[in-house]
């Protein structure tokens, strides 16, 4: 099987950005002490906000996009020993979050059905329609988070799932930000 | 095979037994564990205080939690002290346990590559030892545990250890992905000097075992 | 109703509860700690104004369980306020949006 592809990734050189932090992480760690996910995405917000002139804005946003992209590679890696990652990587123009990891055929497919609806809906119509799903029991609404990224913070997700050695897949979701998003204005 | 078996004694140990807990617990119940607080229908779950090690050519294979107060099944488990009493009454214990407070047998789990070895009997038996039962104990204590009946049956009837049923266990999210209706849970009590076979309450712990003495196989 | 949990507190008074601290919980369901005593206030109050201007960052975890309530609130035709701060992005953003789940609920962002 080859990589799937939903919306747009952006793959620019790491060596001509301007700022560009990574935190490989055990998504174990974090399902041990759960706020590790808001402590990691705090210090690559604020860390990265300094290239901005609305700084605490930029902070908000940045620490609020990443720790959706860090609580799901925890909450959808299957085996919570193996390394995840979250990166920023900022080149002026955009700033683009990403995060990686892996995961079982039955969560791969679930990601495929959901990124296949995903990258042609309206997010307004989708979230509304997500979110009346959760009043219905045993009914969980994931994805609800990129959902928000996309339609509050116009930030643009791109999804690939690509299929590894045993059955698993590594899964890359990227958010990428213009200036004006990060700064919120 | 050998089995060596150990309390943990330094935050490094608890710790690895901590991961070992919270991994299986995540993965197959996607429980998360708290220092701090514990909500069942959000399955989150507290820390034990104790933790029982299982190393196999250095590798913690399999670990059992104790709480030594505050037990699941009194704060959960709908259990008061007039249930426990009244069982202990019963079986002719009052006069050794009319006072014991409860601890409890919890979190009993096999790392997923020792699994089908009998790791999850041996490191039981090794949890009923009076020198992991009764660290820092003034009296006797009590054990109590909550488990599916099956789990019981494979586990608990499997080694030898007597239980006793106190009342079914109330459902909780927490537990959708472990219990069913076919095969539901319960609180139970072990009375140590009657309940527990002398192999095991008399076990020396730390120590090394071949792990077919301990209930498992080869 | 006073309750707090690590980086967060809810003070209630009658008709109102101000929260305030980062809300990031594990789940949907852990949210109810926060949630289900408002609920129940909600239910026993003829308007209800949740204000949310001290909550400077909430995850999607708390955004669909904040729009939960508001749906609940919808369903009993409970009359329910939620406030926020244009300063903070998520209120901007999230917590405005959710007013367009129903005319029920009234989202004052300031």
């Amino acid at each position: 099987m080859s990589d799937t592809t939903y919306g747009t990734l952006l793959d620019r050189p790491r060596d001509e950005a301007l700022g560009a932090f990574e935190i490989r992480f055990v998504p174990l760690d974090f399902v041990v002490h759960w706020r590790r996910c808001g402590l990691t995405a705090d210090y690559l917000g604020a860390a990265m906000a300094y290239a901005f002139e609305r700084r605490e804005a930029a902070a908000a946003v940045l620490s609020t996009v990443i720790n959706e992209l860090v609580e799901n590679a925890v909450k959808f890696s299957d085996d919570k020993r193996t390394e995840a990652r979250v990166s920023v990587v900022h080149d002026g123009d955009v700033l683009c979050v990403e995060a990686v990891n892996l995961t079982d055929a039955k969560r791969a497919g679930e990601l495929h059905a959901f990124a296949r609806e995903f990258e042609h809906a309206d997010p307004e119509a989708m979230f509304l329609e997500r979110v009346a799903r959760t009043t219905r029991p045993g009914e969980s609404a994931s994805g609800i988070g990129l959902l928000v990224l996309k339609k509050d913070y116009d930030a643009t997700i791109g999804i690939r799932v690509r299929p590894v050695e045993g059955g698993r897949s590594e899964v890359t979701v990227q958010a990428v930000l213009t200036s004006e998003q990060v700064e919120a204005r | 095979m050998k089995l060596s078996l150990r309390i943990a004694a330094t935050r490094a140990e608890a710790l690895r037994c901590q991961y070992l807990i919270a991994q299986i617990y995540n993965e197959e119940y996607e429980v998360l564990f708290s220092d701090d607080r514990y909500d069942l229908t959000a399955k989150i779950e507290p820390w034990p205080h104790r933790y029982l090690m299982g190393i196999i050519d250095g590798e913690l294979a399999c670990a059992s939690g104790l709480y030594l107060r505050d037990t699941y099944v009194e704060r959960f488990g709908d259990v008061r002290e007039g249930d426990v009493r009244a069982l202990v009454a019963e079986a002719g214990a009052g006069d050794r346990y009319g006072a014991s407070p409860c601890r409890e047998i919890t979190k009993v789990v096999v790392h997923k590559r020792w699994r089908g070895r009998g790791l999850g009997r041996a490191i039981l038996a090794a949890a009923h030892t009076v020198a992991f039962l009764e660290q820092q104990a003034t009296a006797p204590p009590l054990v109590v545990f909550c488990a599916k009946l099956s789990i019981v049956r494979n586990l608990w009837d499997a080694i030898g250890v007597r239980s006793r049923t106190i009342k079914p266990f109330p459902f909780y999210k927490v537990h959708e992905l472990y219990r069913t209706d076919a095969d539901p849970m319960e609180s139970r009590l072990v009375i140590p000097a009657l309940d527990i076979p002398p192999r095991w309450y008399d076990l020396a712990v730390p120590g090394e075992y071949p792990l077919e003495t301990l209930g498992g196989r080869r | 109703m006073k309750l707090s949990g690590e980086g967060y507190s809810v003070d209630g008074t009658p008709g109102v509860a101000v929260v305030r601290g980062v809300l990031r919980l594990e789940s949907v369901a852990a949210y109810e700690a926060i949630f289900t005593p408002i609920r129940q206030e909600m239910g026993a109050a003829g308007a209800y104004t949740i204000d949310f201007s001290g909550v400077t960052l909430m995850n999607s975890s708390g955004i669909r369980a904040l729009a939960n309530l508001v749906l609940e609130a919808k369903t009993h035709d409970w009359t329910l306020v939620l406030k926020g701060t244009l300063a903070v992005p998520w209120q901007r953003k999230s917590l405005a949006s959710l007013g367009a789940l129903t005319p029920k609920v009234k989202v004052e962002i300031h």
